[in-house]
């Protein structure tokens, strides 16, 4: 689980997946509720969670929602993420072919 | 921006508007339609503190999709809807008066009050030693913070 303090911000999915399935320590437990204690939003939501019967089911909603909202609201993030280090190398090399045969052709004539 | 904050709290929307409307599709609409109004909200109010206002956000979105799907409450009726809370008064711990302030709790919330805010042991502890469900101990731990504080505001 991420160390960092809870006091600035809120807790992740996957901190209140941990903390539903028993898997932190009781001093990480007890952040966690100090957090809940403070945080209504936080504290509601961990109600909500707990209504979810199947977690991996929730898991997959919540990779389907974040990915919808990423299209959604990032759109200009999506457009750049799609052109990664590979894309970028292949369309360098598509383009240096395309130079090489205009330079070709060029002398041909 | 917008995607930004749907980074941090989509999640937390999604879940607690899963109280009200459990249902998955329902709940990732509520999510969506929230975070595409939030750029003309953002605009409209002046917002003093975002996370207790989106949950006010969400949990009215939640309760009028609830009341068209039951269509129990008509819609001009509004009365059940939630205001964000104001937070009160700041006020700092002084700790001998803390100490009196809580002797006058009742028993259960001074012994949870004690393990969580002193000890700092967790809510599943605090069940396994004083024998009280995980209910009792977060209701006894929330009203004994909202009887102290009470308390010590009128000290002042």
């Amino acid at each position: 689980m991420e160390n960092n303090s809870l006091k600035n911000r809120h807790l992740t999915t996957e901190e209140i997946f941990d903390y539903r399935n028993q898997k932190l320590t009781p001093a990480e437990m007890h952040r966690i509720e100090m957090h809940l204690q403070e945080c209504s939003l936080c504290d509601e939501a961990m109600n909500g969670f707990s209504k979810m019967d199947d977690s991996m089911r929730t898991f997959l909603v919540m990779r389907d929602l974040r990915k919808k909202g990423r299209l959604k609201f990032t759109k200009r993030k999506y457009i750049f993420s799609l052109l990664d280090l590979n894309t970028l190398l292949l369309l360098l090399f598509i383009i240096g072919i395309l130079i090489f045969l205009a330079v070709v052709f060029l002398k041909l004539i | 921006m917008i995607g930004v904050l749907f980074d941090r709290y989509s999640h937390l929307v999604y879940a607690v508007s899963y109280n009200y409307l459990k249902d998955e599709e329902d709940c990732k609409d509520a999510v969506l339609h929230i975070f595409e109004n939030l750029g003309k909200d953002l605009n409209r109010y002046e917002i003093k503190n975002f996370s207790s206002w989106l949950h006010v956000v969400t949990k009215n979105y939640s309760l009028r999709q609830l009341s068209k799907r039951k269509e129990t409450l008509p819609i001009t009726n509004q009365s059940y809807l939630v205001e964000e809370e104001e937070s009160g008064p700041e006020f700092n711990i002084h700790l001998p008066n803390l100490s009196k302030a809580m002797e006058q709790l009742n028993e259960e919330q001074k012994i949870c009050i004690d393990l969580f805010y002193i000890k700092e042991q967790s809510y599943k502890e605090i069940t396994e030693q004083t024998g009280f469900d995980l209910n009792q101990v977060k209701s006894y731990i929330q009203n004994g913070k909202r009887n102290l504080k009470l308390i010590l505001l009128n000290k002042k």
